[in-house]
């Protein structure tokens, strides 16, 4: 989870990290009153948890209070990288003369963390390490301890930085490498660290981003905006359920037992030239209930074509998800093809199952078409699926 | 032989009380396992399955000898047991629970590599030398003793593939699941060591998929392998920036995607399906070939 840029920036100053003046507006005339307050060019930077920002020209340099509403405005409700601005960040303009950059992020070779110093800021990490590698330089350090000083000094002056910026460099890597541990961070990263005339660090831009399986731990962040940003309304209802969920946009519905097997189940459907909608991974062990909620959602759905199901399971359960399934039919009574290859463990069990209800209902259970058992592979069973209801894609 | 566990394991099972760990105790002692003690805080003196409980994992490996765990408790708690195995000098401690913060991950990794034990997981479906010893959550029926060492790093994908040549009527020598998270306590390319190292083994399946460095670090030792790899990698059509329900299966900023995965499994000298129902025929071919 990315925290949003302001968010970031308030710890950052709890650590000691200085950044430019800045307050948070919702609306143009706020956005008016703050740049009037500071009294000077503004930047107005829309808020979402993505980087490219600048690219996709939702930082905006604002001269006068009038810009910066204008631009406030503009920003404000349109969509950014897929997410829409609900928050603008108004900061003072920085008069930088240099760019540089700091991280700290976890190296997964050695597992330890690794603090990245480079000279080049304002571009994104992969490029400097596909095309600049000599100006970025790494430490790896252990996991309790923090990196030390002579060693960041080190690093920074093999980069080519200034060494009179050294002193400070070093203390704002201890403080991101404080940062990245207290926070759980996956990285956090000043990018650009702005040099002033005066010799002044500030941190310009502040990415701190958190691992998910370690927000329980953070329960004092309110990260619901990062939340409703990067989630649809369906992925967060089936994350409550603790169904992994994530909409692609095609028409082919999927629901798979197991993230690999989903995963291969949108490759061989991009491969067919048709489009997944979605990723639903039903396996790891979940109880009919929770596959009966996957099933409530895939099958409201008004926008597929046909649903594909397997339901290959080790660690999972043929019976459980037999129920389930069973359940969510004869609620919903769709009128949508389904196919099901189903087998595994409780594979009789869940096949009688699955055997009695087209019996009982016939019915609500004619929309399956077909229930074939995983010795056909995976291809074979989601090509025919998609040619018998899109007739040969 | 086989790689990692065999009829000389002798397993603790830490979170034996809970309705999982309930469950796959009885599944590994029915397969043959030795479970000689489960560990649960405050409950000592039951037992589970006749399988006798402990507080401590330090008690299991005093009076039983124990050399392995498996860890099935929930996220938030496994990096103390995983702590309290490795302190009590258990080799191999096999997690297999999914959820374990980062963080967590690599303070265990740490202390497993000062004090020399090895990780199996987190998030993983663990590991079986079929006919031996099973550390893990695989049904009988995926599995027979074999000569194909099998690497994955999905559950759902190490069970499709492991049926997919047994089929075929191959076996497998040992199958690691070495999960889906993104620091994973054993590596496939470490796994690959193992595999080119034992006698039992003669060809290699690797089942790999997006996010990470773990397919890329694989295919440096490829290079250097006598024995055949056959491999894949699902992702190709996976929206960059989004976590594929395991962790570890995220295109990052550009990085981990399953075409550099391929691209550098394939230089390797590795060979690449296609498509998954190909991996048997495949496999077949490369165990002739290795006559």
């Amino acid at each position: 989870m990315r925290l949003l840029e302001y968010k970031a920036k308030e710890i950052f100053r709890k650590y000691g990290i200085k950044t430019p003046e800045g307050k948070v507006a919702a609306s143009r005339s706020e956005a008016v009153s703050i740049a009037k307050e500071f009294g000077k060019p503004v930047v107005v930077k829309a808020q979402i948890p993505y980087g490219g920002r600048g690219k996709a020209g939702a930082i905006r340099v604002s001269n006068t209070p009038e810009d910066a509403g204008k631009n406030a405005e503009a920003l404000l409700g349109s969509k950014v990288r897929g997410v829409e601005v609900q928050k603008v960040l108004v900061e003072e303009k920085m008069d930088m003369v240099k760019e540089h950059y700091v991280a700290v992020t976890i190296d997964r070779r050695e597992a330890t963390p690794l603090l990245m110093v480079s000279s080049m800021g304002g571009v994104e990490v992969e490029e400097l390490t596909e095309k600049h590698p000599d100006r970025l330089a790494m430490l790896r350090y252990d996991l309790f301890e923090k990196p030390l000083p002579y060693q960041i000094m080190r690093i920074v002056g093999e980069v080519g930085i200034d060494m009179k910026l050294a002193g400070g460099i070093t203390g704002y890597a201890v403080a991101l490498s404080s940062i990245f541990r207290d926070y759980d961070c996956e990285i956090v990263e000043i990018n650009p660290l702005a040099v002033t005339k005066q010799g002044e660090l500030y941190a310009a831009d502040a990415v701190i981003n958190i691992d998910d399986d370690a927000l329980f731990r953070h329960k004092d962040l309110d990260v619901s905006d990062e939340k409703i940003a990067t989630t649809t309304e369906r992925e967060r209802e089936l994350a409550k359920a603790g169904v992994p969920y994530i909409e692609i946009g095609g028409d082919i519905g999927c629901v798979v037992n197991g993230a690999g097997m989903s995963i291969t189940t949108l490759d061989v459907l991009t491969n067919l030239g048709v489009k997944p909608a979605n990723f639903c991974d039903i396996g790891g062990g979940k109880s009919a209930e929770q596959i009966e909620k996957a099933f409530d959602m895939m099958l409201a759905r008004k926008d597929l074509k046909v649903i594909v199901v397997s339901f290959h399971a080790g660690f999972s359960r043929c019976d459980y998800f037999s129920e389930g399934f069973i359940k969510a039919m004869k609620k919903a009574q769709p009128n949508l093809p389904i196919y099901i290859r189903l087998g595994g463990a409780e594979e009789v069990r869940g096949k009688e199952m699955l055997n009695q209800a087209f019996r009982e209902s016939p019915d609500v259970f004619k929309v399956v078409k077909k229930v074939v058992s995983p010795e056909v592979p995976i291809e074979e069973f989601i090509e025919n699926a998609v040619k018998e209801t899109l007739g040969g894609a | 032989m086989a790689i990692l566990v065999d009829e000389d394991t002798i397993v603790v099972v830490q979170g034996i009380t809970g309705r999982m760990g309930a469950y796959h105790s009885k599944a590994m002692k029915d397969y043959g396992t030795k479970v000689v003690g489960g560990v649960t805080p405050g409950k000592a003196g039951q037992e589970v399955n006749g399988i006798p409980v402990y507080d401590y994992v330090e008690d299991v490996v005093n009076k039983h000898g124990a050399n392995a765990s498996v860890i099935i408790v929930p996220a938030a708690f496994v990096k103390n047991a995983a702590l309290e195995a490795i302190e009590a000098g258990v080799k191999i401690v096999f997690i297999a629970v999914e959820g374990v913060p980062l963080h967590d991950a690599a303070e265990v990794l740490r202390k497993a590599k000062m004090k020399g034990s090895r990780i199996i997981g987190p998030n993983s479906l663990g590991v079986i030398s079929p006919g031996k010893c099973k550390l893990g959550m695989y049904s009988e029926y995926a599995v027979m003793p074999g000569n194909v060492g099998v690497i994955t790093r999905s559950g759902s994908m190490c069970y499709e593939v492991a049926i997919a040549i047994k089929r075929k009527g191959i076996g497998q020598s040992t199958i690691v699941d070495c999960g889906a998270d993104v620091l994973p306590g054993t590596t496939m390319r470490e796994a690959l060591e193992m595999f080119e190292g034992d006698p039992e083994t003669k060809a290699v399946l690797m089942a790999g998929e997006i996010g990470g460095i773990q397919e890329e670090t694989a295919a440096e030792f490829i290079k250097k392998m006598s024995k055949p790899v056959v491999s894949f990698v699902a992702g190709v059509a996976a929206p960059p920036g989004k976590r594929m329900g395991h962790a570890g299966a995220i295109v990052e900023r550009g990085m981990g995607t399953a075409e550099s995965k391929r691209k550098a499994l394939s230089e390797a000298g590795a060979i690449l399906a296609k498509n998954l129902k190909d991996l048997p025929e495949l496999v077949a071919e490369a165990l002739k070939r290795r006559k």
